[in-house]
């Protein structure tokens, strides 16, 4: 085998060697005559005539003899013809190499690429340049099916074929989600969906079909592509998380992927970001991308780009998702051990979604072990989770479902008081899932989850809310180059306020809403210029706004509910997404879109231009069961761009539209459980965004350092805003305290990151505005004299760094510093005395900022060993969140306190925290 | 009530439970003058109209507001009856004691000594109903005080109540002589100054409204609440209530106030608001006037709770002197000059002393009976 070692370490040496003119070799002219000669001395005839080199196992040729004769001829012809009666099979490629191997089957007509540069295709397998670590392991894996070739398909010697197939964990049998399959040339690629799926459509021909992605090995596929095909590939999973294998992705991504605004973040990435409780926090870890911004801490609601909490359509597996907070905020709703992978979209939000201004949260779970029972769980100072994972069918169905609780009612019990003995705040959350896949074709996915929260004030008022979501899916291979998704979900939000203080007042406060779902979307791949995405969805709304009823016989409350609220959200989109040439891609998308408010319902009718009061109410009307009470429609643009400027560098842009039927009534600037979210009716019109976005991405030192410079540009009418002192519960006309507000928000956000390497994670610069301006009806509504003020989360700068240094491959650190500028606040700025106190006088709206933020945290991940086979494997993280101890105002009040104004900054984590946790996997 | 109240305290609560801390915030951004007119009081429907007129103040000035003297100030009704005040006091204009028709609608108007004309918006006259129900209940960690009152008519709806408590008190110690500088004498005390009586004014905003219910009745509001320990409870104590009906619109106005005042600027706060009352300064709509003119009628009343009231084994502190030592003798090296001058010892025997602050109440009340107390 030693001419085979030659021929890897040649090809190590020379993979990115000269491009000699192999068309010109191939056609050289020779002459030969032989009769019955030893391969290799025909082997050094034509050597010694052509600027050829042989590369062959000598075992494998040692038997066959060579009879040609030839005058003249191109080297090609003679190599075919003195070949022709033999086991033997050769192939050329552009460094003038002949490789011969025997008995694998070699089809004479090439690629139409074949001999382009840059290309290693090779009968034999080359270690994967990208592999930093050699090694007889590596490579005996890989090649195992990476250097097999495969066929593809009958038929036609020319034109193109569409491959398409599955690619999945090796180990677990799971769909591996947003890995890139491409050829490098032609330059032709895709990404596999969420379900593992990919569709290439390719010239007819040899083809190194490459895999990339996050999470596992790279590999690559020979493919002999003879007409439509199916390839199903196999991924080893990458046991620690190789930093490389993130890059190859994200490369992609950064410059030649079409989507700009969309992050991805895989949960081995996450798990590596500090926390204050040392659990791996999903939204958490969104905020601290570029454009993503929060109030403050102890908060998940997320402002994007400008855009207000009630925005962001999260999705959980194709769920909504109403409140993504457990405890106040202080953790987000969700399992980290079933989440998969997290995507968020900033801008050029695909057609497939709609419903929410700003952006598109979508969390998805993994499907479960397929192979084999496993478990994960650990063990926090707050919380506990375990997550347990397996086949139902080996292969078939698999598995999934998680639990997270707390225990923080313990701390409140050590508590020497005897009404925060008789407090306790409580949360637990169960996901679940399970995948079937009945055939080639069909598959079908459920999930279902469920999350609480509890809370009581010292056995006084006790609050609760949770969400319950469910959401089927199937999904069906109609064709190679057409399938189809349905979906349906239903999500439910619920809070309840029960107060017991006193018995003639003692009440109970509901909230409730529902949604269910239906949802059908296509995907077809023509040909390789055209992805055209297709679909329909449908969501009805079940709004019960609140009642207030009285609890118990000696209750004087009088029952207030406030009537229900139904709505239909439906909508058709199309997209297609155009590679023009190898350098231009275009994707063009129509979602349109229309609401229907239905009754029964009593609806206040106000005089027009004038300010909706109680006294502006000219009638009423009444609409049953049904009716249609008012309708919305309108179209939402999707369109994005990229061109490719040189093989890495590219810009982008991107202009979207949206409009949201459902708005969130809250007159606290943060998320709070109490939020009511409420739908469009004849009085409350939808909101509708514009946003344009442009950027130039570029990668540096082979991709391993990537750099992106986005800029945007949204506005926003009809979202709203309260009046001051607006009541928002058990408001029967909640109009009456809405103003229509106009919003404008732009920035400029920069990234560089490098995951490769010891040392890896990004830095990001965030500069961003968001104004609004309420300038409508009369002066009395109109906030800030109808002027442009900054909105509750204008943040103007924002820098954040993530960083990581693997010490080994068990240990590693790492450390997040951000910085932000102090959020708006409207500050007291006269005192006088009114009623035997001091009170005091208010600035405009937004007027003034809070100090600004910043704060570092480290963190150090400590890992088992990783032998593979063993059986239960362990971590440990220590972290210290807010390293410096710096106090950053949670929130900046004023009291009035015996006659005195005084103004107090409350930290929250205003020292540092250390953590601790114990993550375990089996 | 459900009001975000507990809602704010309970995650407070928590906030504080993860290590939080509260630090004082004085940004240096409220340097503006800011005085504007202030009007506070109401238009007193049976009895004396009282109308204190002061400007406002940044938030970091001390000192006392300072009053709006010289102004005419007038009630008028709808029908251009005028009913004039008289400034008292610097800044204070009080009308006779007089009775209001109640069937008008009133107004106040203002001209400053500048010349600037401020006018409140008419508002119809309401009659308070009495108090039904005052009381003190006992309870495992405190007393609590409840109000109830109603109205058969259903006609008030919105009350809002303002409160002074008076307790009796004694000094860490009695002085039972003082020295008299110009003699240099040491003399029996005349002036008790150990047995005072102090009265605090409500300074919050105690308002309820029936709106919800199905009668106009107020049941058990919770008025003040008295820790176990305080001093409050020592031998003695008074509270007068003053109940006021109004309208939804003063009502209103109170919610922002105490909205904007009591508990503002935390994220689960709602915005706060520039406030705007009903006082309007008629040349220009822009210029903030603070101060809600309603017109009503007052409603008294008082009550006593004595030490034998509540549970003998609460033990008070005498707040102001947990600090006062036992007496001592003079110090040696002074004059009698410097001990009762700038050490401001007080005799408490003939030979023993204590700082001033430890035996005279009268800094922290005043020494002559209330005219109510028993």
């Amino acid at each position: 085998m030693k001419h085979v070692f030659t021929v890897f370490l040649l090809l190590m040496l020379f993979s990115a060697g000269n491009t000699a003119q192999a068309q010109e070799s191939a056609q050289q002219p020779i002459s030969l005559s032989l009769q019955q000669v030893p391969f290799e001395e025909f082997a050094k005839a034509v050597e010694a005539q052509t600027r050829l080199r042989f590369y062959f196992n000598p075992a494998a040729v040692d038997s066959v003899a060579i009879t040609v004769q030839a005058q003249q001829k191109p080297v090609r012809e003679v190599l075919q013809q003195a070949l022709q009666n033999t086991p033997l099979r050769f192939a050329l490629d552009a460094q003038n190499r002949v490789f011969v191997t025997r008995g694998v089957t070699i089809t004479p007509e090439l690629a139409e690429s074949f001999f382009q540069p840059e290309q290693n295709n090779a009968l034999i397998t080359q270690a994967d340049p990208n592999d930093q670590e050699p090694g007889s392991t590596r490579i005996r894996s890989v090649s195992a099916a990476a250097s097999k070739l495969y066929d593809i398909g009958t038929g036609s010697a020319t034109g193109k074929a569409t491959l398409s197939g599955r690619i999945r964990e090796a180990k677990t049998g799971e769909p591996v989600v947003g890995a890139t399959v491409y050829i490098e040339s032609p330059n032709i690629g895709t990404s596999t969906d969420q379900f593992g799926s990919y569709t290439l459509t390719l010239p007819v021909g040899r083809h190194d079909v490459k895999i990339r992605g996050i999470g596992f090995k790279n590999t690559h596929r020979l493919v002999q592509l003879r007409g439509d095909g199916k390839l199903d590939i196999e991924t080893e999973e990458d046991v620690t998380s190789l930093r490389e294998v993130v890059i190859e992705a994200e490369k992609d991504k950064n410059v030649a992927s079409l989507q700009m605004g969309v992050e991805k973040l895989d949960i081995k990435t996450m798990r590596q970001v500090p926390t204050a409780f040392g659990e791996t926090d999903v939204l958490r870890v969104v905020l601290t991308l570029p454009g993503v911004k929060s109030v403050g801490e102890g908060n998940t609601g997320l402002n994007v780009r400008g855009g207000a909490t009630d925005q962001n359509l999260i999705l959980f597996n194709d769920a909504t998702i109403y409140n993504p907070s457990h405890l106040f905020g202080f953790f987000s709703a969700f399992n980290p051990d079933v989440i998969k992978s997290v995507e968020l979209y900033k801008s050029a939000i695909p057609a497939k979604y709609g419903g929410r201004l700003s952006s598109v949260l979508d969390i998805t779970t993994r499907e479960g072990n397929k192979k084999k029972l496993a478990g994960a769980g650990g063990i926090g100072p707050l919380t506990s989770r375990l997550t347990l994972e397996g086949p139902i069918l080996k292969d078939k169905s698999s598995f999934i479902i998680g639990a997270r609780s707390s225990y923080s009612d313990w701390i409140l019990h050590l508590l020497p008081n005897e009404s925060f003995k008789q407090s306790s705040a409580a949360f637990n959350d169960i996901s679940a899932h399970i995948s079937h896949e009945f055939n080639d074709k069909n598959t079908v996915y459920a999930t279902g989850y469920l999350s609480t929260d509890k809370f009581q004030l010292a056995s006084d008022t006790a609050y609760r809310y949770l969400n319950k979501n469910a959401s089927v899916k199937w999904r069906h291979t109609i064709n190679n180059k057409l399938y189809g998704v349905l979906t349906g979900a239903m999500s439910h939000y619920e809070y309840d306020i029960t107060s017991k203080r006193d018995a003639a007042t003692a009440s109970e406060l509901t909230y409730k809403i529902k949604q269910y779902q239906a949802q059908l979307d296509f995907s077809y791949a023509p040909n390789a210029k055209h992805t055209i995405d297709f679909g329909a969805s449908s969501v009805l709304y079940h709004v019960s706004p609140g009642g207030l009823t009285p609890s118990g016989a000696e209750s004087l409350i009088t029952p207030d509910v406030l009537a229900r609220e139904q709505g239909v959200e439906s909508a058709l989109y199309l997209s297609d997404r155009i590679d023009v040439s190898s350098r231009l891609s275009v994707s063009i998308g129509l979602r349109y879109s229309i609401y229907n408010a239905l009754g029964p319902r009593e609806v206040y009718n106000y005089a027009p231009g004038l300010s909706k009061t109680l006294n502006t109410i000219i009638d009423t009307s009444y609409y049953g069961p049904g009716k249609v009470l008012a309708t919305y429609h309108g179209p939402e643009y999707r369109f994005s761009a990229r061109y490719s400027l040189t093989h890495n560098s590219s810009v982008k842009l991107s202009f979207n539209r949206t409009r949201q039927y459902i708005h969130m009534l809250s007159n606290t600037t943060a998320m709070s459980p109490t939020d009511i979210w409420k739908l469009s009716d004849s009085n409350i019109r939808p909101q509708v965004g514009d946003q344009y976005s442009i950027g130039y991405y570029k990668n540096f030192r082979a991709n391993t350092i990537e750099a992106s410079v986005e800029t945007y540009y949204k506005s926003t009418k009809d979202f709203v805003d309260y009046k001051g002192g607006a009541t928002l519960i058990l408001n029967h006309h909640i109009e009456t305290d809405i103003v229509n507000a106009v919003g404008k928000a732009y920035g400029v956000e920069v990234m560089l990151r490098k995951l490769t390497g010891k040392i890896n994670g990004w830095v990001s610069y965030t500069y961003s505005r968001s104004l609004v301006q309420v300038n409508q009806g009369t002066t009395s509504d109109m906030i800030n004299g109808g002027r442009y003020y900054p909105s509750n989360f204008d943040k103007p700068h924002d820098f954040t760094l993530i960083g990581n240094y693997r010490f080994s491959r068990r240990i590693s650190a790492s450390l997040n510093y951000t910085y932000s500028t102090g959020r708006p606040i409207t500050l007291p700025l006269a005192k006088y005395y009114v009623s035997n106190a001091t009170r005091v006088y208010y600035s405009e709206r937004n007027a003034y900022r809070v100090p600004d933020y910043y704060r570092a945290d480290l963190a150090l991940n400590l890992e088992g060993n990783h032998k593979v086979k063993k059986p239960f494997h362990s971590s440990w993280t220590f972290g210290v969140y807010n390293l410096t101890g710096r106090k950053n105002p949670y929130s900046v009040y004023f009291k009035s306190v015996g006659g005195q104004i005084r103004g107090y900054q409350l930290s929250i984590f205003g020292q540092p925290i250390p953590t601790i946790t114990y993550n375990f996997k089996f | 009530m459900l009001t975000g109240r507990s809602w704010r305290w309970m995650r407070s609560l928590l906030l504080l439970l993860l290590a939080g801390c509260v630090e004082p915030y004085a940004p240096e951004v409220i340097i503006a003058p800011n005085n504007y007119l202030v009007v506070n009081g109401y238009i007193n429907g049976n009895g004396v109209t009282s109308i204190q007129l002061s400007r406002s103040q940044q938030l970091a000035a001390t000192g006392v507001y300072p009053p709006e003297t010289r102004a005419t100030v007038y009630i008028e009704t709808l029908a251009n009856k005028r009913y004039p005040l008289a400034e008292t006091t610097a800044g204070l204009y009080t009308s006779v004691s007089q009775k209001l028709p109640t069937d008008q609608q009133y107004r106040l108007r203002i001209r400053t000594v500048a010349g600037h004309d401020y006018t409140s918006d008419f508002t119809a006259l309401k009659l308070t109903p009495a108090v039904d129900q005052l009381e003190g209940r006992v309870q495992p960690n405190g007393v609590q005080l409840y109000l109830s009152t109603h109205d058969d008519q259903n006609q008030t709806r919105y009350y809002r109540w303002e409160y002074e408590e008076t307790w009796e008190f004694f000094a860490a110690h009695e002085s039972l002589y003082e020295y008299v500088p110009s003699s240099g004498m040491t003399i029996p005390r005349k002036e008790g100054i150990y047995h005072c009586w102090r009265t605090e004014k409500s300074t919050t905003i105690e308002t309820s409204s029936t709106a919800r219910l199905s009668q106009d009745a107020v049941r058990d509001y919770r008025m003040q609440f008295i820790q176990p320990r305080s001093p409050k409870l020592r031998s003695k104590y008074s509270i007068l209530v003053r109940q006021y009906g109004m309208s939804q619109a003063e009502f209103d106005y109170w919610e922002e106030v105490k909205k904007n005042t009591e508990n503002i600027g935390t994220l689960f706060d709602p915005l706060p608001s520039q406030i705007q009352g009903n006082v309007h300064a008629v040349s220009d709509a822009e210029e903030p006037v603070f101060g809600f003119v309603g017109a009503t009628t007052q409603v008294e009343k008082r009550i006593f709770i004595g030490r034998l009231d509540v549970p003998l084994e609460w033990s008070y502190i005498n707040e102001g002197y947990e600090q006062c030592p036992e007496p001592f003798p003079a110090p040696s090296g002074y004059t009698a000059q410097q001990l009762f001058g700038e050490l401001n010892l007080e005799l408490v025997s003939r030979s023993t002393m204590l700082p001033r602050e430890c035996v005279d109440c009268r800094l922290r009340g005043s020494n002559v009976k209330p005219s109510f107390w028993p």
